[in-house]
């Protein structure tokens, strides 16, 4: 990087870090450590939301993800809307009411104490290990343009956000992510105006736009029923909004951030200009992922975007091979551009006929290019047969370093560095919070004073933040990071959620028979990953709906047990 | 010990901003997806 890169890089950093420790300064008590006083507005809530929501993950993987497999990820946010509906109609005044620091407090309050420290546990299980790739992603980056060890690169991300999510606490957090979310947002406008600078000068923007839908890449919208299409509108909205809802509603990293709300009405508002503003953002970002794609329709890309597994097979036994499947991609990539002129040219006449045959012309010259880049593959993985095959997380990157102008390069990293900052640092929040106020100060410290339960939260914080570090070591293959963020997440989500749905609307069912429903409900989202096809979308309804069912039928059973 | 809040129950009762209840920012969240997945639709059909 150009010394101007690493004056932005840094200076957006140490400001983070520095605004950080300075607002958050003062918390004497863990109201003020974890809830902020309850004195945010909806403004600074949304932004929060967002910004929690929002990880590196999103800006590193999904325009990659539209670049591959096109716009239709954006499904996946249509259950949004209708989850911060019933957020705000349900959990947001019974919440408040109740006066929790955490969601899972208010289960003692309806069950027991061990419904709550289960619901704690698949949480704390749950978002540990999610901490980890959040901070894993940044460091990926940076590894790979400085050539940095990724070992010392998570220590650095990680140690980042502890010094300031441990020292100001929620307060901290939440007034962070106001400007991680400004720079993040122009970090994205100016990588999407460099990349249409970048266009071809005789190509207009619709007919990139023209180009990206021809070639598949603009399939925002798909209303088939397909139990094992992962994108669909139902599965975006039925599972989307049980996934959304168990995010939103029952994950202390979220829940966390409108408990800060200073009323009822600026908690709801912060939610519900998420459910209007989350899915246009979305669609943003995975549209410079199409545009993206047709950029390289014009330019040659490498025949894989990790560079360093191409860097290591340039030094081994199959590097000639490797050069000369190079060459061939280089020649289809060449055949392939003169395809989509043909295409560009056909559209401007308007003639139906030339425009198929121009179609079905490219749809041949992009088959074979892509079986070149597969049989690349194939000797990337003859040399390296640990290697992830997947390459979806560093096509973004890889035009950022090599496209966008001096300044811009730094600014483009500080928004996906000042984007994993604001999940993990939402993420340590949420667990050091559900760690003390769930089980320390619940189970096994509850008399002391309130400067020990502070000084016992900055040491959770610290704890939690070396255990996501250690697990972000170990993230290295898990194919596109998004998906296996969502995936781990509809683990665990449709149990939880299922608990609180019985909590608050099936009000005779007890404690003992959520608690055991929640065990066969787990087991059986277990058996879908583990054994069956089903989209991971699905597992959050049928967790959910197997806490609902089961206790529903156990009830009759354990229903003088639970009186008892 | 635990701390209580005790803002004022004006404060947590706060009206909605613009619309007389919050049916009418829940029907425009509503309607803004609604509206989304028609114009995505749209926008896909129109490219295909």
């Amino acid at each position: 990087m150009h010394t101007l890169d690493w004056i932005v890089l840094t200076a957006s950093l140490v400001f983070i870090v520095a605004y950080g420790v300075w607002k958050g300064r003062g918390s004497k008590d863990i109201a003020g450590y974890f809830l902020a006083d309850k004195s945010m507005r909806w403004y600074t809530i949304l932004l929060s939301i967002m910004a929690t929501q929002a990880s590196a993950i999103t800006f590193l993987s999904v325009p990659g993800q539209a670049f591959v497999d096109g716009m239709r990820f954006v499904q996946f946010y249509f259950g949004l809307p209708l989850a911060m509906i019933i957020l705000c109609i349900t959990f947001v005044p019974i919440f408040h009411r109740l006066k929790v620091y955490t969601a899972y407090e208010f289960l003692e309050n309806r069950f027991d104490l061990k419904t709550r420290g289960l619901a704690s546990l698949l949480f704390l299980t749950q978002r540990g290990l999610a901490a980890g790739l959040t901070i894993y992603a940044p460091a990926l980056i940076l590894s790979v343009i400085l050539g940095w060890d990724l070992y010392l690169t998570n220590l650095l991300m990680g140690g980042m956000v502890i010094i300031y999510t441990a020292s100001g606490g929620t307060r901290a957090v939440n007034w962070t992510h106001s400007y991680q979310m400004l720079i993040i947002f122009l970090g994205m406008l100016a990588a999407f105006a460099v990349l249409l600078y970048h266009l071809p000068g005789d190509i207009s923007f619709l007919e990139a736009t023209h180009v990206a839908g021809k070639m598949g890449k603009l399939n925002a919208i798909d209303f088939s029923f397909d139990l094992n299409n992962r994108y669909t509108v139902w599965s975006g909205i039925l599972g989307g909004l049980f996934l959304q809802l168990s995010y939103f509603g029952t994950d202390q990293s979220q829940v966390q951030r409108y408990l800060t709300g200073r009323s009822i009405a600026q908690s709801r508002m912060g939610l519900l200009l998420n459910g209007m503003v989350k899915i246009p953002m979305q669609f943003f970002i995975l549209f410079i992922g199409a545009m993206l794609f047709v950029f390289y329709q014009f330019e040659a890309p490498p025949v894989f975007f990790n560079s360093v597994e191409t860097g290591k097979i340039r030094a081994s036994q199959y590097a000639e091979e490797f050069s000369e499947l190079e060459r061939q991609y280089e020649a289809a990539a060449a055949e392939k551009e003169a395809r989509v002129r043909e295409l560009v040219s056909a559209l401007r006449s308007g003639d139906e006929a030339r425009i198929g045959a121009a179609e079905r012309s490219l749809a041949q010259a992009q088959e074979a290019a892509l079986a070149t880049r597969s049989q690349a593959v194939e000797v990337l993985r003859a040399n390296d047969p640990g290697m992830d095959p997947k390459d979806t997380n560093y096509i973004f990157l890889s035009f950022v370093t090599r496209y966008l102008p001096v300044g811009l390069v730094g600014l483009v990293i500080a928004a996906i560095i000042a984007a994993s900052m604001s999940s993990t640092a939402a993420e340590l929040n949420a667990l050091a919070s559900t760690t003390i106020v769930d089980i320390y100060r619940r189970i096994l410290r509850k008399e002391d004073s309130e400067k020990q339960y502070v000084g016992a939260s900055k040491i959770a914080t610290v704890l939690w933040g070396v255990y996501a570090i250690i697990f972000a070591e170990s993230a290295s293959r898990l194919g596109s990071l998004v998906e296996a963020v969502n995936i781990l997440g509809s683990l665990f989500y449709g149990t939880i959620l299922g608990i609180f749905l019985v909590a608050f609307y099936l009000k005779r069912i007890g404690g003992s028979a959520v608690f055991y429903a929640a065990f066969v409900a787990e087991a059986a989202v277990l058996y879908c990953f583990f054994f069956t096809d089903i989209s991971f979308l699905w597992y959050n309804v049928v967790g959910c709906a197997g806490v609902v069912l089961v206790s529903t039928l156990l009830h009759p059973f354990l229903k003088k047990k639970t009186r008892s | 010990m635990k701390k209580e809040f005790n803002p004022p129950e004006s404060q947590i009762e706060e009206p909605p901003p613009v619309f007389q209840s919050w049916n009418g920012w829940y029907a425009l969240v509503l309607a803004t997806l609604l509206a989304l997945i028609a114009l995505f639709y749209a926008f896909t059909k129109a490219f295909e």
